[in-house]
């Protein structure tokens, strides 16, 4: 049992039926659920999250994400954690120190949290954080 | 109550700490509340189970349900 770090564009690609990477995420979550891996992810991710599925799909899907976040944190597979001033300072250090990529300050909360050694690895869509080594899943993504 | 002694990564004891200052709770109860929902997780289909299964089932527009928005 491993714990994962959960970033925004892999709660959009989960819920978001039309999403090109809709079905991989789907299948990764159902693998994860497999292992009984544990997730994590942060209140910055949660808002960036809530926010895309309120503009798409639309409000019942927003209302939805809620509901099903609530009961997956009550159950135990889902641990949101609070940004504060410490995880500020990590995650604009790793924006500082790539300037040659523009990371989004998402990417850079998940490269702050992957950081620590009960993370082992980022569930992303994105590639900016692979391109910087960071072990992001699932792989063709 | 069983007194047991275990050792924490410095991260989790950081976050631990602002949690029982924010909530009024001991760090010890905190504790307490998160190994019962790591059992019950454990010993369940998996915790986050309701983020899979709407994945997989979406959800009822909220029009369908009579409201507008």
């Amino acid at each position: 049992m491993r714990q994962v770090y959960v970033e925004s564009g892999a709660m959009i690609a989960l819920l978001r039926p039309g999403h090109r990477a809709h079905k991989r995420m789907l299948g990764h979550f159902e693998h994860l659920l497999d292992q009984r891996d544990l997730l994590v992810t942060t209140d910055i991710a949660v808002a960036e999250a809530a926010t895309a599925l309120r503009r798409d799909p639309g409000l019942y899907r927003a209302v939805a994400f809620r509901d099903a976040l609530v009961r997956s944190v009550r159950g135990g597979g889902i641990r949101i954690v609070d940004s504060d001033d410490q995880l500020r300072q990590r995650a604009f250090a790793v924006m500082a120190a790539n300037p040659e990529v523009t990371l989004t300050y998402g990417d850079c909360v998940a490269a702050a949290m992957a950081s620590s050694k009960r993370v082992a690895a980022i569930v992303g869509a994105g590639s900016a954080l692979r391109g910087l080594g960071y072990p992001l899943e699932p792989d063709d993504t | 109550m069983i007194r047991k002694q275990l050792y924490l990564d410095e991260d989790l004891d950081h976050e631990l700490k602002l949690l029982a200052g924010r909530t009024g709770l001991s760090e010890a109860e905190h504790v307490r509340r998160a190994l019962r929902r790591y059992l019950e997780h454990q010993n369940s289909g998996g915790g986050f189970a309701p983020l899979v299964d709407l994945a997989r089932n979406g959800s009822t527009p909220l029009r369908s349900q009579g409201r507008q928005h």
